[in-house]
């Protein structure tokens, strides 16, 4: 018996017109790129995505939330706008009912109220399950494999810098699997607190976009122009944190002062510790998401009076155009990297941490291990949505194929940024002419230290160019540094407001000359690594 | 040859054989089993509640069923709000009416967030059995394995929290069992004797932030001071040096703790760790608390640097810590007939009669998952609980500005001090001990032996000391005499009394003394200290006293011991000027003292207990003009086949102490029993004889006396005694064999 091919035929005919139009016409109307893209990921996430029947129990933690549906409708009446209210909703943890307080959060990033994870954040009573944290922010990833910016937090926080607490979380909201989300502290006056540092708020500002009032995105602003850009969100009296950021934002915008004055007057005011560790991640994180604009945090510390930052919204691998080694990322940078002393000290931590994290694998020991954790919940989560275009309204549900692929990606992307950093910071390559003086002469961007044995008891006088520096006792021996100078890439606007600008080390090319006499067993190392020169 | 195609019926018989054979086959599967194999984790998603379910049913294996009564905590309603306890939100306290047995008042509830139970705090005024905070959480069958490691940890004299199961009723609603669970706080710390102390607490998960700084129970200089202390040892292990730590941390109870901690399989990442600080010995000491969760064992993720898991990198203390393993092995067989004994004691708690086999089953497995000597003794341990370390995000920036101490080099402990008095009383050094071998010592200066040295005084040693001379142990102290070879302490001149022997601890250091004949101290207070006993023992982990012979000091104490684990056998006392024995928030039991008084003057206790929990098990306490046995300070105490003769008071119970009087016997007396004070006491009386007593009982108001038929075992095993141990009778001490049968207490 043979079927009848005819009907069945015509009619798979249509379906394949009906959908070849369909495509043709989104391909025309979307260009040919987004149209990939979109079509690729909702094939990939309806096709591939449900392959994985049994993901097995989550290993990371579940909060289950619940909030009567109409709210949840109110507040997603008019996004970005409407999700700002406050409502009434549930925290359930091991089946105890913990009453909390929802709303959207997320106005300048579509994936944060487009698509179907949208951001949103919880206030909680002081005595909860997450205690002593209150507020949290439940983010929907930026990126495909979910865990980027969860990452660039941990490699900030391993370097010893202030960030919030994060963790991937797998979520569910009314009943139903809303899938792996990042859960951020909320940052305010109890940063210090709950880190059991005090035991009371310490000040704190916020350094963001202005807050939207109406219906449109404010225009940006330069935090470091008026200390009153930095909201402040802390309950404690401000009348002296105030004062001091008043006289650093006046300090930041003075472009009259010499760098010594500059570099002493910051000292007091800036934990210059703490910000050599924060732009070290940056460099390392390889982010430029922290900026003139926004994504600043200003703690004043309670044990030194001093601000210190807060690494927040990492975006690991998120770099600068091309590659800079001093990238510039706000007016504070703008001097801080100028003075040697301290662009040194930040460039050793990042080589430390890169000694670290890459030399030992502690960062892919890492990953690995977040991988493994966030496994069975990203097979899980059928609710993955994200930019899958470079058009900010493209927020689409994409596949488990889309985050195995962006695993990899950032595995070869971070492993090769970070061959190329080490090998920036650690070359050492320097051409010594010895007279009576030394003559200093390198391509490569690493300061250079210079050290020597007397039996002299006061610190020798070095003429190192046209500066006369007096010398340290480093291991017993006598050490001075060989800084190099830095400068804007000709064309640039050399002003501390200038947006994305970064510095070029210049060619070394410098006579050093020993006053009391050339030492005769000198040696020269890499300022940064401590190695021998070659 | 074909089938008849007519479908055949199956009769009746045929259906019930088969139903028969299936139920007879799942009975004999269930009741044969190994216990191992039902508790086991089950494939295809059965789940334990399920097997559970079926066991009720079809595990029939024969299990004795005991007859213990749990307390029973019951709850009103609270002030102001119609709700129950069950009913109570969260968060917050809500002030109710509490009753258990001997005690009303109102209470502070409030609900648990992440467990499910309780927390109630009883007014200061009136603790419930001298615990302020007590925490009650939902137990089941399975929480019998939280007893058996409380049993463990005071094996290895950890200070742990004690454990016990109650049954709780809401506004007449039954609520079912739960775990009752001491609170770690400053009271908890005072009622185990380390007075002085601040409470420590730290976590060990490296991703939260809030967890990377101690929190520390005290004023704002003592937080300073303690948590810069605490990050310079961190800061020296980060840097691959643990001297520092080392200093800091009680070595003996750190490896007792990090065993533990093997042993339960805890998840480190999800458990606090506390530690009471002293400030008189700058040691910080680990508090056992059994886990809520278990973990991975061989987990490799790293942990939050702490101040216990670096010290497994110091050759000594691993090799201590695997000394430590060996040791509790080799305990397995004696443990296992600890957890039988509360088996019997709490399992019929847990359980209902039907449940009973499955809970067997399930408390049989859990024995042999601790207990199983390959776990215990594995040579990897070490090892695996040593796990990579890393500081909490953004502790660089947060240490500045904060005070760290400098680092102190180590400095031996005056080892040329100790050659030179070793040299002048012929003392011999061997290793970290100072040994007092047989022979005469004229001991004319006040000595301090320091803390990480011990100290033995061997059989045939003889001490001779000047008035107003002491010897203070910061380390341990063992006097090693026997009843036949003993050793002797006595002042020089017997018209001037010598000090005191005392040791000082800081809660994990032991003392034990056998065969001690001493006489003719005085008391002392040696470095700003007071030893008020000839023998004076404070903050020691464990106190053992046998075979010896306490007489005629001027001391307030012929032997005091404040803090600890203490058991004291076949001690005889005689003339003090305060008390005999002085007990200060010590448990332990006390066996077959002897304590009389020769001078007709004074008010001269036998046993004084003040807090604490302590069974007294037989013994003789005659002549005193105070109290045979005088307890106070809310102490819990059991008196057990004593015998009190020609006392003042044989027994004198007050501020809100709890005695269970069972199978003694009073005799000529001037008052058997007596209460009279402001906060009251509580007797519990079972079968005693009472012959000759000028008065049985003068109580007050206040004083509640309940009747009883019978000691439960379970009130025997809470005071670590067994219901049906050998009694004086049989070890032929004391004067049983002319007892007459107790008699029932008249109501």
């Amino acid at each position: 018996m043979r079927r009848g091919r005819g009907r069945i035929g015509a009619g798979w005919m249509v379906l394949g017109i009906g959908t070849g139009l369909s495509m043709i016409v989104f391909a025309v109307l979307l260009g040919p790129g987004r149209f990939v893209r979109i079509a690729g990921a909702s094939f990939l996430s309806t096709t591939v995505d449900g392959l994985a029947e049994d993901p097995g129990p989550h290993k990371l933690r579940v909060l289950d939330v619940r909030i009567d549906q109409d709210y949840l409708d109110t507040l997603g009446a008019d996004l970005p706008w409407s999700g700002g209210r406050n409502m009434p909703a549930v925290l359930l943890e091991n089946d105890v009912e913990h009453p909390v307080k929802f709303r959207y959060r997320g106005m300048y990033s579509a994936s944060h109220y487009l698509g179907g994870k949208k951001s949103f954040r919880l206030s909680l009573k002081k005595d909860n399950p997450f205690a002593p944290y209150r507020k949290l922010n439940l983010i929907n990833p930026k990126s495909f494999n979910m865990v980027n910016n969860h990452m660039g937090n941990w490699i900030a926080g391993r370097m010893g810098v202030a960030v919030p607490w994060n963790e991937m979380v797998f979520v569910r909201l009314n009943g139903r699997n809303n899938g792996v989300m990042e859960m951020y502290e909320q940052i305010d006056g109890d940063y210090e607190q709950v880190r059991r540092l005090t035991k009371h708020e310490v000040p704190v500002y916020r350094g963001e976009f202005p807050p939207i009032t109406g219906r449109e995105l404010t225009e940006k602003r330069t935090l470091w122009r008026k200390a009153e850009y930095w909201e402040y969100v802390s309950k404690a009296d401000s009348s002296l944190s105030h004062a001091r950021l008043k006289a650093l934002v006046d300090v930041i915008y003075d472009s009259t002062l010499t760098i010594p004055v500059r570099r002493d007057t910051l000292a007091q005011l800036i934990d210059v510790d703490a910000y050599a560790r924060y732009l070290a991640a940056m460099v390392v994180v390889n982010t430029k998401h922290m900026d003139q604009f926004h994504n600043q945090w200003l703690v004043m510390s309670d044990r030194t009076g001093l601000f210190y930052p807060i690494f927040w919204d990492a975006l690991l691998m998120f770099p600068p155009e091309g590659e800079p080694l001093y990238f510039i990322n706000d007016a504070l940078a703008h001097w801080f990297l100028r003075i040697p002393e301290w662009r040194l000290l930040r460039d050793r931590y990042a080589y430390e941490a890169l000694q670290d994290l890459h030399a030992k694998r502690t960062f892919m020991d890492e990953y690995d291990r977040t991988i493994e954790r966030i496994q069975p919940s990203l097979l899980a989560d059928r609710n993955k949505y994200g930019h899958v275009s470079l058009f900010p309204a493209d927020v689409h549900r994409y596949s488990v194929v889309h985050a195995i692929s962006s695993f990899a990606g950032m595995r070869a992307t971070v492993n090769s940024y970070w061959d190329r950093l080490s090998a920036r910071l650690a070359a050492n390559e320097l051409k010594v002419d010895r007279t009576a003086s030394l003559h200093l002469t390198s391509s490569v961007e690493a300061p250079f230290e210079l050290r020597w044995n007397s039996l002299q008891q006061e610190a020798p006088q070095v003429i190192i160019g046209t500066d006369t520096v007096s010398a340290s006792r480093v291991d017993g021996a006598w050490s001075v540094i060989v800084h190099r100078e830095v400068g804007l890439p000709p064309g640039s606007w050399d002003r501390p407001f200038a947006n994305w600008q970064h510095y070029v080390v210049k060619p070394l090319d410098i006579t050093v000359v020993f006053p009391g006499g050339m030492p005769g067993d000198i040696s020269i190392i890499n300022a940064i690594t401590h190695e021998p020169v070659n | 040859m074909s089938r008849s195609i007519k479908a055949r019926r199956i009769g009746l018989v045929p259906w019930l054989l088969g139903v028969a054979v299936v139920a007879g086959g799942l009975v004999a599967a269930f009741s044969f089993s190994s216990s191992e194999r039902i508790s086991r984790q089950w494939p295809l998603g059965i789940g334990r509640a399920e097997v559970e379910f079926y066991a009720r049913w079809l595990d029939r294996r024969h299990v004795e069923v005991g007859h213990t009564i749990p307390d029973i905590y019951r709850f009103g309603g609270a002030n102001g709000v119609d709700a129950c306890i069950d009913e109570q939100s969260y968060p917050g306290w809500r002030t109710r009416w509490f009753e258990t047995d001997g005690y009303g008042d109102s209470a502070e509830v409030r609900r648990l967030v992440n467990e499910d139970g309780y927390l109630l705090r009883f007014k200061k005024e009136a603790p419930l059995k001298g615990q302020r905070r007590v925490l009650l959480l939902a137990a089941t069958a399975e929480d019998i394995r939280a007893k058996y490691l409380e049993t463990i940890a005071n094996e290895l004299d950890l200070q742990t929290p004690g454990i016990a199961f109650v049954r709780a009723i809401g506004c007449g609603k039954e609520l079912g069992l739960f775990r009752k669970e001491e609170w770690i706080d400053g009271d908890f710390l005072e009622r185990r004797g380390l007075t002085g102390a601040s409470l420590v607490k730290m976590g060990m998960d490296p991703t939260r932030p809030d967890l990377q700084f101690a929190v520390i129970d005290g004023d704002s200089t003592e937080r300073v001071v303690l948590r810069g202390t605490i990050e310079r040892a961190l800061d020296e292990v980060a840097q691959g040096r643990t001297d520092a730590l080392a200093q800091l941390v009680d070595e003996r109870a750190a490896i007792a703790w990090l065993l533990m901690a093997w042993v339960d399989r805890r998840d480190p990442l999800k458990e606090p760790l506390w530690f009471a600080h002293q400030w008189a010995t700058g040691r910080m000491l680990p508090i056992y608390r059994t886990p809520t969760t278990m973990g991975d064992a061989a987990d490799d993720a790293p942990l939050a640097y702490n101040l216990l898991t670096p010290l497994l990198r110091r050759p000594t203390f691993r090799a201590h810590f695997e000394r430590a393993q060996a040791d509790l092995a080799a305990k397995v067989p004696a443990l296992r007939e600890r957890f039988k004994a509360l088996d019997k004691a709490w399992l019929p708690v847990l359980a209902d009669a039907r449940a009973m086999p499955y809970a067997r089953t399930s408390a049989d497995a859990t024995v042999e998952a601790l207990l199983e000597p390959g776990h215990i003794g594995d040579p990897n341990a070490a090892v695996l609980l040593d796990r990579p370390l890393l500081f909490g995000p953004g502790h660089a920036t947060f240490l500045h500005g904060m005070v760290l101490p400098p680092v102190v080099a180590q400095v031996s402990a005056d080892t040329a001090g100790l050659r030179a008095l070793a040299e002048r009383y012929k003392l011999i050094l061997q290793g970290d001990s100072i040994i007092f071998p047989r022979g005469k010592y004229t001991i004319d200066r006040t000595i301090e032996f320091p803390a990480g040295r011990t100290v033995v005084m061997l059989q045939g040693a003889r001490l001779f000391m000047a008035a107003g001379t002491s010897l203070v142990c910061q380390g341990d102290l063992f006097v090693r005499g026997t009843l036949r070879n003993p050793v002797f302490i006595r002042a020089q001149d017997d018209r001037s009394p010598f000090g005191t022997i005392a040791a000082l601890g800081s809660g994990s250091q032991h003392c034990e003394i056998g065969g001690l004949y001493i006489s003719g101290g005085a008391g002392a207070t040696v470095e700003g200290v007071p030893h008020t006993g000839m023998i004076s023992l404070r903050s020691m982990g464990r106190t053992v006293v046998v075979n010896s012979v306490l007489e005629g000091t001027r001391a307030e104490a012929a032997l005091l011991i404040h803090g600890g684990a203490v058991e004291l056998n076949g001690v005889r006392c005689s003339d003090a000027h305060n008390d005999l024995i002085a007990l200060e928030h010590a448990s332990g039991v006390v066996r077959d003292v002897q304590a009389n008084m020769k001078a007709k003057e004074g008010q001269t206790n036998g046993l004084r207990i003040r807090s604490g929990q302590v069974a007294v098990v037989g013994g003789r306490f005659s002549g005193l003009r105070g109290a045979g046995v005088r307890i106070d300070g809310a102490a819990q105490v059991l008196v057990r086949n004593a015998y009190f003769a020609g006392n003042n008071d044989a027994i004198t119970a007050i501020d809100r102490s709890l005695v269970h009087v069972e199978g003694n016997t009073f005799s000529t007396n001037t008052t058997a029993l007596h209460g009279g004070s402001d906060a009251g006491a509580r007797f519990l009386l079972y079968p005693n004889i009472f012959e000759g007593n000028g008065t049985e009982r003068t109580v007050g108001p206040v004083d509640t006396v309940t009747p009883k038929d019978a000691l439960e075992a379970s009130t025997a095993v809470s005071f670590g005694v067994q219901l049906t141990e050998p009694g004086p009778e049989a070890n032929g001490t004391g004067r049983g064999s002319r007892r007459r049968r107790p008699t029932s207490p008249a109501p």
